[in-house]
């Protein structure tokens, strides 16, 4: 088991955000969900990848947020922002045609083959828990060429059966994304608080391919609501930095006092 | 695509593309009653000017039948003009009223920033009908317009 001791040591839930981060890079054209994708990308944007290019889904292209965003429509992201177009201009001459490289989500629950639920617990008439609804991300899920989803793990929210899709990842697995007509990639990575999956690149279905530091199989298939694969060559997700610890605190603080201001 | 929301709104149909054959999700167009929305100024002939985050304002006039926008302030000219900004010609209308401060609580870009406490406190507000109803009552319905907010 490894201890840490030589490396800064971190929450699971910043864990998270910094290992989502990684999978950015300065090429990327990225379409940022609020909440813990936007987290991860204006991490990687500080960090790794200064030359990404954000997009939130109100129209704010090539925005550079201070302060993380409470929602998509914050003055915060306009006036960062290489500059603002309308929604149907976002839906159609960017993510439509093809020009977002990286579409980045959350969900509040996730099935075997990435597909994503965002819109009620229990039945669709008479839920148990309403949740905020898709958003924009159905869309950003088949238009951009591929996705990331982050998402804390937990029985809850890794099941066997979504009480609705709100999502479409891989559909029933296979190439069920191909016979709907869909022709960009889906869901690449799934980054949790305890480790990273991927898809088989055959069946469609989620695999563990790397732990996160000091997090055992056993921890990972009891916050799993199904009998979870882990990859042959499981690997571990490599240790914070101190760069990326400090860079992800300063961010979260600027935040909270931005918030706390009343005006 | 492949998701559940087509199953519960019969508004979303399904349609080929007539030129790639490719399956196309589709919606019923909105046609509003009234559009009511919120701009930073008008000038004295009721042409009205948004800038920000513009997201589908626009549309929604164009979509309603009628449209009232409510305006930070009414100035003389609206400047300094861009070839391209959003501005909404007066015929295109049917009424401006003056309400400054009138996306409160969210924020009028240029004109004043969106309380986040706020926000954040209506997930508590919103969380069940008796806080909700009590806050539009001391808020909203028990108040002349805007005697909070000055």
């Amino acid at each position: 088991m490894n201890t840490l001791s030589t490396e800064p040591v971190c929450t699971r839930q910043e864990m998270m955000s910094i290992a989502a981060s990684r999978m950015l890079s300065s090429d990327d054209v990225c379409l940022v969900g609020i909440g813990a994708p936007s987290v991860a990308c204006n991490l990687a944007r500080l960090t790794h990848a200064p030359g990404i290019r954000l997009i939130y889904e109100s129209g704010t292209i090539d925005t550079k947020p201070q302060v993380l965003p409470l929602s998509v429509g914050d003055g915060e992201l306009c006036d960062t922002a290489l500059v603002t177009v309308s929604l149907p201009e976002i839906f159609r001459y960017w993510l439509q045609a093809g020009r977002v490289t990286v579409g980045f989500l959350g969900a509040a629950q996730i099935d075997r083959y990435a597909n994503l639920n965002t819109t009620v617990i229990g039945d669709y008439a008479t839920p148990a828990v309403r949740l905020p609804g898709a958003g924009e991300a159905p869309e950003i899920a088949h238009g951009c060429r591929r996705s990331f989803i982050i998402i804390e793990m937990s029985p809850r929210r890794f099941v066997e059966e979504l009480s609705f899709v709100t999502t479409f990842g891989f559909g029933r697995g296979g190439n069920h994304r191909q016979e709907l007509g869909i022709h960009t990639e889906g869901p690449v990575a799934v980054i949790t608080d305890l480790c990273i999956l991927r898809p088989d690149p055959v069946t469609r279905e989620l695999v563990v391919t790397s732990l996160h530091p000091g997090v055992s199989r056993e921890d990972v298939q009891q916050a799993c609501g199904w009998p979870i694969r882990f990859a042959d060559d499981l690997t571990q997700t490599p240790p914070p930095t101190e760069l990326e610890v400090n860079t992800l605190r300063e961010l979260q603080q600027r935040t909270r006092k931005a918030h706390e201001k009343e005006h | 695509m492949g998701v559940d929301l087509p199953r519960f709104n019969p508004s979303i149909r399904f349609i080929e593309c007539p030129y790639t054959g490719e399956k196309l999700a589709t919606v019923r167009a909105l046609r509003p009653d009234v559009a009511v929305i919120h701009a930073q100024r008008a000038d004295r002939e009721g042409n009205v000017l948004i800038e920000g985050i513009i997201g589908v304002q626009k549309e929604c006039v164009f979509a309603a039948r009628r449209a009232i926008v409510t305006v930070e302030e009414v100035v003389d000219e609206l400047v300094p003009r861009f070839a391209n900004a959003v501005i909404l010609p007066h015929w295109t209308i049917d009424a401006v009223a003056v309400a400054p401060r009138g996306a409160y609580p969210s924020y009028a870009q240029g004109y004043y920033n969106r309380s986040n406490a706020f926000y954040q406190e209506w997930d508590r507000i919103s969380r069940d009908r008796e806080g909700f109803r009590r806050w539009m009552e001391e808020n909203v319905l028990a108040k002349s317009a805007y005697s909070s907010l000055s």
